[in-house]
């Protein structure tokens, strides 16, 4: 299968690296892919409010652009990105959020005779999500290194992001804290090995296929494909 | 163009009471909730009490719910269960199908500022919020890698978290041993009460084990603490709020406040029994408003008791001017 690999003057490989404050709420081996991240970015500058809100039902999402290295198969693409790598012993737990009817609430402020809390709109629940827990994510990316720091990450001198300081689900619980992100050259690697480690076309090489996403968003029918496991070292 | 801000408010915050936050009991003691903190460096797992940010949320989202409610003149007794739901707890999705109702998503997150800021769910939408709150973590040994910088040099970093803990026992007795109260009974109940004692006394004086009657006896439980003059850090993220919600974020935390401290601080209560005292704390709001070329200080705090920035006022007219389409929308969407 050929794979043809575009990239814009300047571009190098980099490695970039979240270090984590908080356990990351996700299903197992769904860990955020980093295009994904800078996509949100990107329509963040591009003025869209709740880019996460794309339509599931529009039949073409959005391209964003990202100024990263393409790969191409047939009528295929995505960016040269690696899947994202757990660093360190990697813990999978979970995390149990609750949330509950305010029935005090509810009796001051309805003339209602009774509420259900068992089942229905105002039912009470406590929600088990699987966490995966471990010192840092990394990936590789061909890119720029001051585009990706200044326009996508908004990094300050200390590695903090103004854009990006949660990953995964339930961000706004405080899950997926990143305490600071680097984002390093990594003269060591280059598009094939990064392409090597990341899901790719069915056919790219052998292997366990699987319907996957492969470029921002991840998770739209629109984006998925049959697709081969990546081989990490 | 709307004026929409994106920043953070770093929260310090200093516990004045005990604190309980609960998860779970063992025997008649109620659990401190904890969070697994692995140290990279050396790979231990410790499990650290903290406060859930989905606490602090709701504390939050409750607080910006009654004052929107007691501001536009919602009387008691006017509002469906569902939307009750919607202002308090984020509601449910009440509708399927493939045509989601935008008009309806938008005109709630306008007329109800407070639900934009945090998020909900009404009809078949779930518009997401724009507050990331964190959880409060103990400033201690165990979390002092992943602290901020300042939080470092805070003397209690270097005290590992066990420290912060402790029990205390409360005791809840029956008032049936109260001659006044046993007077309230009918006569064939107080008589049957004062049988059993004797019973009980009979078997206590011959040295054999009662088993008592539970309605009269002394119950004791536990509650494990945190004690008074632990330390929290947090924060919380909000990004592309414009004027009302920012006066919503700012109604809320003053709602939630309850004074302030002799050094200026607000107050709040924190975490459980807030009935009994606990969880009393003293929180300071740090905060900045990202913008280029430099970041300029937020101003996202409770205000002090009597302000009337313009802001907040304008944001009250906007819930006393709708109070009557904010009614109606609720029920619709709920």
């Amino acid at each position: 299968m050929r794979v043809i690999i575009d990239h814009d003057r300047g571009t190098r490989p980099l490695a970039i690296t979240a270090t984590l404050a908080e356990r990351i709420l996700v299903r197992i081996g769904d860990l955020p892919q980093i295009d994904g991240i800078f996509a949100v970015q990107r329509l963040r500058m591009l003025g869209d409010e709740r880019p996460e809100q794309i339509e599931r039902h529009d039949p073409r999402p959005a391209e964003v652009g990202l100024r990263l290295a393409k790969w191409r198969v047939g009528d295929l693409w995505g960016y040269v990105v690696t899947e994202p790598l757990p660093v360190g012993e990697v813990r999978y737990g979970r995390a149990e959020i609750r949330k509950m009817p305010d029935t005090d609430a509810m009796a001051e402020l309805t003339d209602a005779p009774s509420v259900t809390v068992s089942a229905g709109a105002t039912k009470a629940y406590d929600l088990t999500l699987p966490t995966v827990q471990c010192s840092a994510l990394k990936w590789w990316v061909i890119g720029k290194s001051k585009e990706i720091r200044r326009r996508y990450l908004r990094l300050d001198a200390e590695g903090r992001s103004q854009a990006v300081h949660s990953i995964g689900s339930k961000r706004g619980l405080g899950f997926g804290r990143v305490l600071r992100w680097a984002v390093d050259e990594a003269p060591e690697v280059d598009a094939d090995w990064i392409l090597a480690r990341r899901w790719m076309p069915e056919g790219y090489r052998e292997g366990r296929t699987s319907l996957r996403g492969i470029r921002p968003p991840y998770w739209h029918p629109a984006r998925q494909v049959t697709c081969v496991e990546p081989a990490w070292d | 163009m709307i004026d929409r801000q994106t920043g953070r408010v770093d929260l310090r915050v200093t516990l004045l009471q005990p604190f309980h936050h609960g998860a779970g009991s063992s025997g008649t003691t109620a659990m401190l909730r904890t969070k697994p903190v692995i140290d990279p460096e050396t790979g231990e797992r410790y499990d650290v009490p903290y406060l859930s940010a989905n606490s602090v949320r709701h504390r939050i989202r409750a607080s910006a719910a009654w004052h929107a409610i007691r501001t536009a003149g919602i009387d008691d007794g006017s509002l469906s269960r569902g939307a009750v739901h919607l202002l308090m707890s984020g509601g449910s999705l009440s509708a399927t199908g493939s045509s989601v109702n935008l008009r309806q998503a938008r005109r709630l997150a306008e007329l109800v500022p407070g639900l934009a800021l945090m998020g909900f769910s009404a009809g078949n939408r779930m518009p997401a919020g724009k507050l990331m709150v964190s959880d409060l973590d103990l400033v201690c040994a165990e979390n002092r890698w992943r602290a901020p910088e300042d939080v470092r040099d805070d003397g209690r970093s270097g005290t590992p978290f066990g420290v912060w803990v402790d029990d205390c026992m409360s005791t809840r007795k029956s008032p049936l041993g109260d001659d006044d109260v046993r007077r309230l009974l009918p006569a064939a109940e107080r008589e049957a009460l004062d049988d059993d004692a004797s019973k009980r006394l009979a078997k206590s004086r011959r040295g054999e084990r009662s088993e008592g009657d539970p309605e009269s006896l002394q119950a004791i439980y536990e509650h494990q603490i945190l004690v008074t003059g632990a330390g929290f850090w947090g924060d919380i993220h909000y990004r592309g709020l414009d004027a009302l919600e920012r006066a919503a974020l700012v109604a809320a935390l003053s709602w939630w406040c309850i004074g302030e401290h002799a050094d200026g601080r607000p107050l709040f209560h924190l975490g459980a029994r807030e009935s009994h005292g606990w969880g009393r704390a003293a929180i300071e709001f740090r905060g900045v408003t990202f913008a280029r070329p430099a970041e300029r200080p937020s101003d996202l705090r409770p205000v002090a008791p009597g302000a009337r920035p313009p802001e907040l006022v304008a944001y009250e007219e906007h819930l006393r001017e709708h109070a009557a389409e904010i009614r109606a929308m609720l029920q619709e969407a709920a």
